[in-house]
């Protein structure tokens, strides 16, 4: 069967290869936990299984509409937890590479302590840009808002944390 | 010119795609690659056993077996039942009142004014007939008079005179088959054909008188033999005129047992003679009161039905063939395509205030939770 333009099949086992990682990384960001990164991750990618045929891709790319999944997704883990965990286990490997210079370890701990310090909508945005590696029109599609806005956001966002980051030193 | 913020949205992106960042945005590219290179990691445990759920299709687990009903409709069950119901009781109704007001057959025209009869009382109702009312079998006196009958039944002993007017149309080629139709209809209802005029061309009037108890059945088998082109009932209560009949008969019979006494005691022959002589006149005075009481209630028992034959339009006999013609399919057609759209717009008029209101209600609880789910970020 054909389908019509603006219903272009979607290759959800290359997207699911392509974004895994990714959508983990951002969701792992924004609810600062593992384990519920996991699950939530997970719920996010059988969600986007059961509503693959009505991806439509005029409304976007499919990393947006999957990343907008994702997003509710996390979104619906915060409201039923009321509260924020903390990040499980991620700061453990803070001297993951035992060659990597000290100076170096230090400044990675630093930038993940501003990052948690973020307020989370900034957190949200760093997350989709540099964890998920969102572009700005993607970051866009995901949050609602026009592409300039996303930029000016993001950009907000990189200043309060290198704000957090000079507050540190 | 370029603003600083483009200008280090610019670097962050050079720096992520590897290219030339200058010197000032160095910091600015060196944080961008930590971020980056900093970003959590799932384990290869949890990517494989994701990566088995993807390729097996994400197969229910039946623990967490999902809700297909939604909350909210389990909720307003209740709401949603009783507008069913009152759904399933008036689409029905609707449509029999669209088929009933669309329909407005001839055999539907009933009038029940007594004033009409009213011009038949006295002789059956029809100025030139000749036909005598004894020409109906009498009825024996004792089932006219009832006077220890009880009250409940006094109603249901009420002489009722019925009539119907009624027009048939039949073509030109069917007017002798219809009018022989009628008599053998009229007779096999137990009723006679009083008077006949027919003629091949252009049809005719038929006087017939049927048992009244049958006259339902009657009317309804001569329905069936042509058009029905117009129908009328009527009905008078003669009651009265039964009564007053009887009492005349009792009261001549009552003055003969009388004057049989008298005579029986007369002893001179001037007084027999005169005896006999009223004896004469009260007998004759009997049995005028017994056939005026027969005529009345022969007008209880028998109703006149009043039939005129028509022949029908060129258009109309074709359609009265009795061949199913593609006039007939086409009238059809439309009947089924008005009744269609009857419950159409009935459904209409139930589903779309439910649509709306289901919307609006979908609407505003995607509103509401959107709105949650923003909160619940700004609370994380």
């Amino acid at each position: 069967m054909t389908l019509p333009a603006t219903k272009i099949a979607l290759d959800f086992e290359a997207l699911y290869r392509a974004a895994r990682d990714d959508v983990f990384a951002y969701v792992a960001t924004l609810l600062r936990d593992r384990g519920a990164a996991e699950d939530v991750t997970a719920q996010a990618f059988e969600r986007a299984f059961r509503k693959s045929k009505s991806y439509d891709a005029q409304r976007g790319s499919e990393r947006a509409w999957l990343f907008g999944i994702a997003r509710n997704a996390a979104l619906d883990e915060l409201r039923k937890r009321k509260r924020t965990a903390a990040l499980a286990a991620e700061p453990a490997d803070v001297v993951r590479d035992p060659d990597e210079a000290f100076e170096h370890a230090l400044r990675r701990a630093a930038v993940r302590t501003a990052l948690a310090a973020l307020d989370p909508r900034d957190r949200e945005l760093i997350a989709l840009k540099f964890h998920a590696g969102l572009d700005n029109a993607e970051i866009a599609g995901v949050l609602g808002v026009s592409v300039s806005n996303a930029g000016t956001r993001l950009h907000r966002a990189l200043t309060k944390l290198r704000e957090i980051l000079d507050d540190q030193s | 010119m370029t603003s600083p913020e483009t200008l280090e949205l610019e670097a962050v992106e050079a720096a992520l795609a590897g290219r030339y960042v200058a010197p000032e945005h160095a910091e600015l590219a060196e944080l961008a690659l930590l971020l980056r290179d900093d970003r959590p990691e799932p384990t290869p445990a949890w990517q494989n056993q994701l990566s088995r759920r993807v390729e097996a299709g994400f197969p229910a687990r039946p623990k967490q077996r999902r809700q297909w009903v939604p909350v909210w409709v389990r909720k307003s069950a209740p709401v949603l039942a009783v507008f069913a119901v009152v759904a399933v009781i008036a689409v029905p109704i609707a449509l029999v009142g669209v088929e009933g007001g669309g329909d407005d057959d001839a055999g539907s025209t009933a009038a029940g004014g007594s004033g009409e009869v009213a011009a038949q009382d006295g002789g059956g109702g029809s100025s030139g007939a000749s036909a005598p009312e004894n020409d109906v079998p009498a009825l024996s006196e004792d089932s006219r008079s009832a006077p220890t009958a009880p009250k409940a039944d006094r109603a249901a002993r009420r002489k009722v005179e019925r009539a119907v007017v009624m027009t048939l149309a039949a073509p030109r080629r069917q007017i002798d088959e219809v009018a022989t139709d009628i008599g053998d209809v009229t007779a096999d209802v137990g009723g006679f054909v009083r008077r006949s005029r027919v003629s091949s061309n252009s049809g005719g009037d038929l006087q017939l008188r049927v048992p009244s108890n049958r006259l339902d059945t009657a009317v309804q088998r001569l329905s069936k033999l042509a058009k029905v082109r117009d129908l009328s009932r009527s009905s008078e209560d003669i009651t009265r005129a039964v009564v007053s009949a009887r009492d005349r008969l009792r009261d001549a019979k009552a003055e003969r047992e009388a004057l049989l006494k008298q005579l029986a005691d007369a002893t001179t022959l001037n007084e027999t003679e005169s005896i006999r002589a009223r004896l004469d006149i009260v007998s004759q005075e009997i049995a005028a009161a017994r056939n005026a009481l027969s005529r009345v209630n022969n007008r209880a028992n028998f109703a006149n039905i009043s039939v005129s034959l028509v022949t029908t339009s060129g258009a109309e006999d074709d359609d009265e063939g009795g061949a199913w013609t593609p006039g007939d399919a086409w009238h059809d057609a439309l009947r089924l395509l008005e009744v269609i759209a009857g419950v159409l717009v009935i459904a209409a008029a139930i589903a779309v205030p439910l649509l709306v209101a289901w919307l609006l209600g979908w609407l505003g609880r995607r509103g509401i939770t959107r709105r949650r789910r923003e909160r619940a970020l700004d609370m994380a």
